[in-house]
């Protein structure tokens, strides 16, 4: 990846502030809790850190510092809109993050100031990563198998969350037609990595995904399970995960077991009535033109 | 049914009655429900009696069983989508008419117009092949008579003595659905379409069960069922059932010229059909005729109405045309009853003139013709004089093994036992009219042949001179009896007027 211009990294630190939540769960989530804290916990902290690094989005320490306040609202409240309108940093840092569009937060004016105070504040602190992301452990290859069960759904999930692949699909040789409604997970491994994965598992930030796994969240062992298989999927080989060229196989197969069952009926009715009693009679007959 | 060979004079008429009523449409044109057949010949289809090639009727196996030939339940279901067997359209011929619109349409030209063949099937000009009574046209020919499944019985030398041109012999053989006791039809129809009707043993194609697998095709080794390409189905021979419930004869039977044919009541012990029907090859006929109960015998008649047959129906049994041909005189025998069906067709077999000789003259005769009379350099005579009036049964032109290969699965004494009692009855009578016979040979030949002259005048009177109600006994059908097996007739009690057979669709 490129940048557009060379101070697109300082002016980038901009969070994809994952979320434009259901309505009821948003106004619910506001109606308990509208510290800025529990906001930026429940929508931002899947893609965001604050001195924690990259993740999905930039690192929002000091963003404050960085960008224009009322900038930061816009952002928030719709960074697409923003987009469209043309404003040169919102395009530039849609394109450095792989055209991940943020989604848009269902919040107030009054209610972003808040998380943005938050950020501000946890900046001056230590660094914080993302608040769900428990220490980082390799999947194991048992493990790996079980997340690529869990993701087809022939093991349920232990607190009742819908399959994976309900939603979502990734070009496995093993999950055949999963969901589109959702992102095509293939590469996510890769492009999110480990803790931006495990953070959305934990708490998942796009609305439809936080409504389904609403009061049904993963346990730890089956986040790194699910966690371990999407990596295993985007490591593969790009073969493995492409339609084999079997064309010629197809063929040969076909042909060989065509002739083999031409064969077996040659012997089974080899003594089958083939022609007229008469031909030989017929053939000798005078024809007309 | 009795077939009187020695009567037929091969004129096809009744071929015509049936194609008119029956098989005069679209699919059926190649069909010939009953056709007649010029022996020696490959017949229709071509060698319909080799069932090597078509694997039709019943086959006896080491233990005594006997097994569908080339249909039957594994068999059938290995060969349903695929009946390896089938007689090819070629092999029956390929229908056709002439275009005889041609003959007063065609425009002014150098040649006389012609009318050529044009397929029934394709609708397209067509060389004509073959025809349904080709051996009938070709009579004799190499390809045809020669290839005659039946000359296996013969030993070379007989076969080529038959196609020397003085002895050179046929007969006609008319052939319609044998009805048989034991058909290999019913026994095939993977649908269960084909059944033997009780009341009448008519065995019939229901066309709305028929679902055109063709094993009957395959397994009638007569080859009489016949596949409709227009319709789907299968059909066969009728018995034309609609003119036998009303009391009127087959039409084939109503229209033959020369009488031959017989229709009447046989009573049988269905129980024994099996046993019958598996008998060693050498018994297959006497087995047959010791199922086929005597009307006249009371424990018969007390069994019968036991079983519910109507008195008329044993009243027709007694006065049964064909129970006296076939059991009470035993002058008929069944075609090919190696095929196992127990074919209910019985026919009288041909008593054919004796065989000629060719001598050598010593020219005395001529001296005595008039001086125009044409005469020839050599000294050969055919001559046609034997020592008896008509010859031996032996000295027959038809090979004794040919008839025996046909009608008795190679016993020649059962053919020579009936052959012997049409001598014998000519025999007689030619004593009775003629005269030029002495007495004593009259009776030593009616002993030798196991009849009385009164039976003798009873087999003249049903060979020569028997009416309509002689050679067709048809009892009344009891139609109503026969429906209520099937349905509930007080369903109907107390409705009015006509029905419909079928609901219609629509209305009322």
């Amino acid at each position: 990846m490129t940048f557009a211009r060379p101070g697109a990294l300082r002016y980038a630190l901009m969070g994809f502030v994952a979320t434009w939540m259901v309505a009821q769960a948003a106004t619910a989530g506001a109606a308990e809790t509208s510290t800025g804290e529990a906001n930026f916990t429940r929508l931002c902290s899947a893609c965001h850190t604050i001195g924690g690094g990259r993740r999905v989005g930039p690192d929002l320490k000091g963003i404050g510092d960085r960008r224009d306040r009322e900038w930061l609202v816009k952002w928030i409240a719709s960074s697409q809109t923003l987009v469209r309108s043309g404003d040169p940093i919102a395009v530039a840092l849609l394109a450095e993050y792989n055209n991940m569009p943020m989604p848009d937060a269902a919040l107030s004016a009054d209610e972003i100031r808040g998380v943005l105070e938050y950020i501000g504040g946890a900046s001056a602190g230590s660094a914080q990563g993302a608040p769900a992301a428990a220490p980082e452990r390799a999947a194991t290859a048992e493990e790996i198998l079980r997340g690529e069960e869990l993701f087809r759904g022939s093991v349920h999930f232990t607190n009742g969350g819908p399959a994976c692949s309900a939603c979502h699909h990734v070009t496995q040789d093993a999950v055949v037609g999963g969901g589109v409604l959702a992102m095509e997970l293939t590469t996510s491994f890769t492009r999110l990595g480990g803790p931006g994965v495990r953070a959305i598992l934990a708490a998942p930030p796009f609305p439809v995904m936080a409504q389904a796994f609403n009061g049904k969240p993963l346990t730890e062992d089956e986040m790194i399970a699910v966690g371990g298989y999407l990596q295993s999927v985007g490591q593969r080989p790009e073969s493995y995960n492409q339609a084999r060229e079997d064309t010629f196989k197809l063929l040969g197969g076909g042909l060989g077991g065509v002739s083999v069952l031409l064969g077996v009926y040659a012997l089974v009715w080899r003594r089958r009535k083939t022609e007229p009693v008469n031909r030989e009679v017929f053939a000798r007959q005078v024809r007309s033109q | 049914m009795v077939f009187h060979l020695d009567k037929c004079i091969g004129c096809h008429t009744c071929s015509i009655a049936c194609k008119n009523i029956w098989t005069d449409r679209k699919g059926a044109e190649y069909q010939w429900w009953n056709n007649v057949e010029t022996k020696p010949g490959t017949g229709y289809p071509s060698k319909w009696e080799d069932q090597d090639i078509y694997k039709g009727g019943w086959r006896r196996d080491d233990a005594g069983r006997i097994h569908l030939r080339g249909a039957g339940k594994a068999k059938g279901l290995l060969n349903i989508f695929h009946n390896p067997s089938l007689p090819t359209v070629e092999d029956y011929y390929e229908p056709f008419t002439y275009n005889y619109l041609n003959l007063i349409e065609a425009p002014a030209g150098d040649d006389q117009p012609t009318a050529r063949p044009v397929s029934l099937i394709t609708g397209e000009p067509i060389d004509v092949k073959m025809g349904p009574n080709w051996d009938d046209d070709l009579s004799g020919t190499p390809d045809y008579a020669r290839n005659d499944p039946n000359f296996a019985a013969l030993s070379p030398a007989e076969r080529e003595a038959m196609f020397q041109l003085e002895r050179m012999a046929f007969f006609y053989l008319p052939r319609i659905c044998n009805h048989c006791l034991n058909p290999a039809c019913v026994a095939s129809c993977p649908s269960g379409a084909i059944y033997k009707r009780g009341e009448d043993g008519i065995v019939l194609i229901n066309q709305k069960v028929c679902r055109a697998w063709r094993m009957c095709v395959t397994a009638c080794p007569y080859k009489k069922s016949y596949y409709n390409w227009h319709s789907g189905k299968s059909e066969k021979c009728i018995l034309c059932y609609p003119r036998i419930e009303a009391g009127y004869a087959p039409a084939c039977m109503h229209s033959c010229v020369g009488r031959i044919r017989y229709l009447g009541v046989v009573l049988y012990d269905a129980d024994r059909i099996q046993a019958a029907a598996s008998a060693e090859p050498g018994e297959l006929v006497d087995r047959q005729l010791d199922i086929l109960m005597d009307p006249f015998d009371d424990t018969v008649i007390a069994a019968a109405t036991a079983n519910g047959i109507p008195d008329s129906t044993i009243k027709a049994a007694q006065d049964s045309p064909t129970y006296k041909f076939i059991k009470q005189w035993r002058m008929a025998l069944p075609l090919h009853p190696e095929f196992r069906t127990l074919p209910m067709l019985w026919y009288v077999p041909p008593l054919l003139p004796v065989m000629a000789s060719v001598t050598q003259t010593d020219g005395a005769q001529e001296s005595k013709l008039h001086p125009v009379a044409k005469t020839w350099d050599d000294t050969w005579l055919y001559d046609t004089s034997t020592e008896e009036l008509w010859g031996s049964v032996e000295q027959a032109r038809m090979p004794l093994a040919y008839l025996a290969s046909l009608f008795s699965a190679g016993d020649t004494a059962a053919v020579a036992d009936r052959l012997r009692k049409l001598m014998a009855v000519r025999i007689y009578r030619r004593w009775k009219t003629v005269g030029d016979v002495s007495e004593a040979k009259m009776t030593s030949t009616l002993q030798a042949a196991g009849l009385t002259e009164q039976s003798a005048d009873d087999i003249f009177y049903l060979t020569a001179l028997a009416k309509f109600n002689d050679r067709f006994v048809v009892p009344p059908a009891h139609r109503e009896q026969a429906m209520e097996m099937i349905e509930f007739t007080g369903d109907v009690k107390g409705s009015t007027g006509f029905g419909f057979r079928e609901q219609p669709e629509r209305g009322l």
